[in-house]
């Protein structure tokens, strides 16, 4: 017989919210929160500046801005494996860690849309990637995988927000039903009513939500039915994104199987960040008995299918090279090995195939610190990844005249260490305002089966 | 024949569900007379008490629960949700209307060769008219499940019991189906941890009444 009653789930998924935050917290907060402005002094440099604020030459015109875009789009992907695919294949473990897991997609996916929108060099002029026609009345071209790709993320995006959001509505009409409206913060001069304030978010949000049973006949339809929409869509987003690469006839880039490449990469560095955050997030909130080692445990193990899958790719992409006779695709792989980025290479294979052996173990796969140590690797490995494809790629391509070495400038790191601050301050910024485990998703699972065995 | 009121999508044949958006509220005790509402402390119980209730031949009931209780839809007498004919219909039309866009400007509006590929091209336009699609359905989902539930921000909600979000399981019955005393007596032998008389009036005129902690109706409860 369980131990969970609905009353203990409310509390323990709702004390987070309204208790005082916690000084790790308020630090945490505060440095994401600085840490973000160095984005905001990145993207200031550049319109001041124009584009050459970053290290992109005129060999190699994707840089950190499209690596890193990669990057964040691929965290994404793995929170709608987790909301969506799971919910398809009816694994009811995914309501442990489904909310967290959407936040962060929904917070990697803003933080991509922002990459391109400076990669276009003149982002006052973005709005020409919405198909409209031009002077000449000539629309964008639709046979081309950069119009495509307009269409993916924005598609993305928006399902994913939706879905997000109506997951959250039974849970902010819980929070409604049990703020202290007489709750106020007297600061002597002025007393400020939290509780009414908190009172008036809530029920705003909750859109005056009842639950009856008419209501959940339809919340249930809708919610399954967006986890049909999001899965054909991350996956198709993704491949977009690999083809966009691969239709190119550049080295390193214009392979087959980009697609699943891809598509797998994304969900390993997905889990990867969704462990980094789940890890600590448990023991901070007490929420051992919600998000239990049993659910890392599984994640691990995705992880450690979808990276050997990566691994497997990696070996094929040598292979391919080798196999394909080509002098322009051997020379390629050979500068990956040994060209003047070759340290970034051998960085990823440590991360994201060596370190990932210790999955094979149980016990490491239930140890917190072994799973927060590969899951920061593999965070590292999978940017480097990224970095590999794009940067890599374009240093060597066909013409040994073109051949140029890439570099960080200081914009680009804070470029890249400002979308981090970004995602940890919208993340730390939701755990204090809805609950981070989807409390009326996990009622349902606890209390649905204790009953029925009961 | 279509029943009158509903919208058949030409293709198919499939009742396209838009009746169902024009449906009476369901979420909201129907008609004048008060209900009696039944709280209950576990799901059983409350499963139970509706399974009575629909034998007793009670049909004008209406319930709300801290989450989705499966298997209460046919108890309660709930058709399934029509939501997905919707979808599906308008998923269907952003194919077609993306795809004919795409054949439009490609082919008919300024034709250009690009990458060497034919002006109609139409696997390569499969992406956007796939995402473009699935987008309209998207948004459509979410609209349609707001007006079947009748979301719209509301500073008050209206629950006979604000612990239905929380740990309580709620039955009403309307008063126009029995007396309120029979109705209340009939609760209690069903084992309800409180009863209380509860109409949707009420709940606008007393919105004090949401408050954690406080009885829903003050005058009629019997603990």
């Amino acid at each position: 017989m369980s131990s969970f009653t609905a009353q203990k789930i409310t509390d323990d998924l709702t004390a987070p919210i309204f208790r005082r935050p916690s000084l790790a917290w308020v630090a945490g907060f505060l440095t994401s929160f600085a840490l973000m402005h160095a984005l905001v002094i990145a993207v200031a440099a550049y319109v001041w500046g124009g584009y050459g604020a970053f290290g992109v030459n005129s060999t190699v015109g994707w840089g950190n801005d499209i690596a890193s875009y990669i990057y964040w789009i691929g965290i994404a992907v793995a929170g709608t494996l987790v909301s969506s695919i799971l919910l398809l294949f009816r694994q009811k473990w995914r309501t442990g860690v489904n909310r967290a897991t959407e936040a962060m997609t929904v917070f990697a996916i803003n933080i991509a849309g922002l990459f391109p929108l400076i990669h276009t060099g003149r982002p006052w002029v973005d709005f020409w990637l919405i198909p409209h026609p031009n002077d000449l009345a000539l629309y964008p071209q639709f046979k081309s995988p950069i119009v495509w790709d307009v269409f993916a993320i924005t598609g993305y995006a928006t399902t994913s927000v939706l879905f997000f959001y109506l997951g959250l509505i039974p849970d902010f009409a819980t929070l409604r039903d049990r703020v202290n409206p007489k709750l106020a913060l007297n600061l002597g001069f002025v007393s400020i009513p939290i509780g009414k304030l908190q009172r008036m978010l809530y029920s705003s949000l909750s859109l005056g939500w009842k639950g009856t049973a008419a209501n959940w006949r339809h919340y249930e339809r809708a919610y399954s039915q967006f986890a049909w929409i999001s899965t054909p869509l991350v996956i198709g987003m993704h491949s977009t994104i690999a083809t966009l690469l691969a239709v190119s006839l550049v080295p390193g880039w214009h392979a087959s199987c980009f697609p699943p490449y891809f598509v797998s990469g994304a969900i390993f560095g997905g889990l990867a960040m969704a462990l980094l955050l789940l890890v600590p997030l448990r023991s901070a909130f007490k929420l051992q008995e919600y998000i239990t080692l049993d659910h890392l445990d599984k994640l691990a193990k995705i992880m450690l299918g979808v990276g050997s899958i990566v691994t497997y790719i990696y070996a094929i992409e040598f292979f391919s090279a080798w196999y394909s006779e080509s002098q322009f695709e051997k020379g390629q792989f050979l500068y990956r090995l040994f060209g003047g980025h070759a340290w970034a290479f051998w960085l990823m294979l440590f991360c994201n195939v060596v370190c990932l052996q210790l999955f094979w173990f149980k016990r490491f796969r239930r140890n917190v610190w072994t799973l927060l140590f590969v899951a920061f690797m593999v965070n590292i490995g999978m940017w480097l990844e990224r970095f590999n494809i794009i940067v890599l790629s374009l240093e060597h391509d066909h013409l040994p005249v073109n051949w140029n070495h890439y570099a960080f400038t200081g914009f680009d790191y804070l470029l890249l260490a400002g979308s981090f601050g970004m995602f940890f301050f919208q993340f730390l910024l939701f755990i204090r305002v809805a609950p981070i485990v989807a409390i009326a998703e996990v009622k349902q699972t606890l209390l649905h089966k204790t009953n029925h065995h009961a | 024949m279509p029943k009158p009121g509903t919208i058949v999508c030409p293709m198919t044949g499939i009742d396209l569900g838009v009746a169902a958006l024009g449906r009476p509220d369901e979420t909201a005790p129907q008609g004048e007379a008060p209900f009696v509402a039944g709280s209950f402390a576990d799901e059983a119980g409350f499963v139970a008490a509706c399974k009575a209730a629909r034998a007793a031949g009670r049909t004008n009931l209406q319930s709300w629960t801290p989450y989705a209780v499966h298997g209460l839809d046919p108890v309660l007498g709930l058709q399934r949700s029509l939501i997905g004919r919707a979808v599906f219909s308008v998923a269907i039309l952003g194919f077609v209307l993306c795809f004919g866009m795409q054949y439009h400007l490609m082919v008919e509006d300024w034709p250009i060769i690009y990458s060497g590929r034919p002006y109609s091209s139409w696997s390569l336009w499969i992406v956007p008219t796939l995402e473009l699609g699935l987008l309209l359905g998207a948004l459509v989902n979410l609209f349609a499940a707001f007006h079947t539930c009748r979301l719209i921000p509301d500073p008050f909600s209206h629950l006979p019991d604000p612990r239905t979000t929380d740990d309580r399981f709620c039955l009403a019955i309307s008063t126009a189906e029995a007396p309120q005393v029979e109705l209340e007596a009939w609760f209690h032998a069903q084992g309800a941890a409180e009863v209380a008389l509860f109409s949707a009036e009420k709940a606008k005129a007393e919105p004090e009444f949401m408050i954690p902690g406080q009885p829903a109706a003050k005058e009629s409860i019997h603990a």
